[in-house]
């Protein structure tokens, strides 16, 4: 019996040593994960939160501007394009209010004024697509809805690895009169990837409306990445889907030197 | 006797093979352990740096709107009364700026110094002065006395905020006040 033990100490002693390396091994891997891992959540909260900021900015931003109420640019009259003439500044929203209680329309003034407006303020964010809209909450269907998107030529530099490359790219500016109410989340929403909205409510009178709250609307911005999509291609095109659910044309499109030219 | 000397080497003899893999272990342990506090720490301050500049942003812009120079000083002046862990800069851009430069503009001006002329300019007491804002602790280099190289430069945060400016414009011989769209641009390091 004594025997025994005294031949297998060694061994005992190793067998507890392997014990114990791999379960350091163990922890030393749980360890790795945790740090690969650590952080990544409250980073994502915090781009999360940047993104809510950005989208409530600009929406903020829309809202505040002057515009020129001709519809035409604030900064061809600086320059002295249209010969020094007093131009008559106002806000945006008060031109979408007058048009609003006139016609329960925008003008073609005004909607130039909104494509410049969103131009100048998304502008400096340059691989961002957007749509501006305002929604009637009774009614279910938007008032107005505006798409800014990129469009280029997709030319094949090596067609085995499927690699092209985008020419001629070109932001273009959609004024759309959509039928239903759910072509957003339908048609682009639910293909773009993370979409960051920003929503507020807003009231415009209506000579229909006896309440002097006026009727009210959502206005909003949905802001999402830039990314090469059919839906987007075939939005000017009105005979087949999803253009005819659109129902859009073509209001500005802005070359990449920020010249802009409307249609 | 005899028998038991058989496996027996000496008493560190005996247990020298169990104590490499102990060595080993504990060696892959402690440096695992430094590696995942190390990570823990910057994550931590990186987070809290960003955490700080969301709070300065949101206290720099307001509600997106800046109705003049004395105003955005003024908050600026409150921001910088209190006491950081890291330095900013912050400047506000006329939204027809092409931003490509803004690493540029923020390297050549200093927190208390020169101030790079890209940035919009407003009047106080007929004094012209360009939107900018910045911070540096104690001790503490400027932005662009922090080195070129790559790994150095790695060390800031950049972020752009849409803003609604009122400025200045003159068209022919009239001079207006308008609300004009602009971009708060801000760096951290």
């Amino acid at each position: 019996m004594v025997k025994r033990k005294m031949d297998c100490r060694a061994q005992a002693a190793l067998t507890d040593a392997l014990f114990f390396l791999a379960i350091v091994a163990a922890i030393t891997a749980m360890l790795f994960f945790y740090m690969t891992s650590y952080g990544n959540g409250m980073n994502e909260q915090l781009d999360a939160f940047y993104t809510k900021d950005f989208a409530a900015d600009s929406l903020k931003v829309i809202t505040y501007v002057n515009v020129l109420r001709d519809g035409t640019e604030l900064q061809k009259h600086i320059d002295g394009a249209y010969g020094g003439d007093a131009p008559q500044f106002d806000y945006l929203l008060t031109l979408m209010k007058e048009d609003y209680s006139d016609t329960q329309e925008f003008s073609p003034q005004t909607i130039s004024a909104i494509a410049l407006t969103l131009n100048s303020v998304l502008k400096p964010f340059s691989s961002v697509d957007y749509s501006f809209y305002l929604l009637s909450e009774s009614e279910k269907k938007f008032l107005f809805l505006m798409l800014s998107v990129h469009t280029g030529v997709l030319t094949p530099d090596d067609p085995e690895k499927k690699k092209y490359s985008v020419d001629d790219v070109k932001r273009v500016f959609y004024s759309c009169k959509p039928i239903n109410q759910d072509v957003l989340s339908k048609h682009i929403n639910s293909y773009v990837g993370q979409v960051d909205q920003s929503k507020g409510k807003i009231s415009f009178l209506d000579p229909d409306v006896t309440d002097s709250l006026g009727r009210p609307f959502i206005i909003g911005l949905d802001v999402w990445i830039s990314r090469d999509l059919p839906v987007i291609k075939d939005l000017g095109d009105q005979l087949t889907q999803p253009g005819k659910d659109f129902n859009c044309s073509v209001i500005m499109s802005c070359g990449d030197g920020g010249e802009c030219i409307f249609s | 006797m005899k028998i038991s000397k058989k496996g027996f080497i000496g008493s560190i003899g005996d247990d020298l093979p169990s104590l490499i893999p102990i060595v080993f272990a504990l060696l892959i342990f402690f440096s695992a352990f430094s590696a995942t506090l190390s990570v823990y720490n910057s994550e931590n301050a990186s987070v809290s740096t960003d955490m700080g500049m969301l709070a300065i942003a949101r206290s720099l812009k307001g509600d997106s709107l800046l109705l003049n120079l004395s105003q955005f000083e003024k908050r600026c002046d409150d921001l910088r009364i209190q006491k950081y862990p890291y330095n900013f800069m912050v400047a506000v851009y006329g939204a027809e700026k092409d931003l490509d430069t803004v690493i540029a503009d923020f390297a050549e001006t200093r927190v208390n110094g020169d101030i790079s002329d890209s940035f919009l300019t407003g009047e106080v007491e007929d004094e012209t002065r360009s939107y900018f804002c910045g911070y540096r602790k104690l001790g503490s280099k400027d932005f662009g006395d922090i080195g070129t190289g790559d790994k150095s430069r790695e060390q800031y945060s950049l972020r752009y905020y849409p803003v609604a400016v009122q400025t200045k414009v003159i068209i022919g011989t009239q001079e207006y006040y308008v609300i004009i769209p602009g971009v708060l641009a801000m760096i951290i390091w």
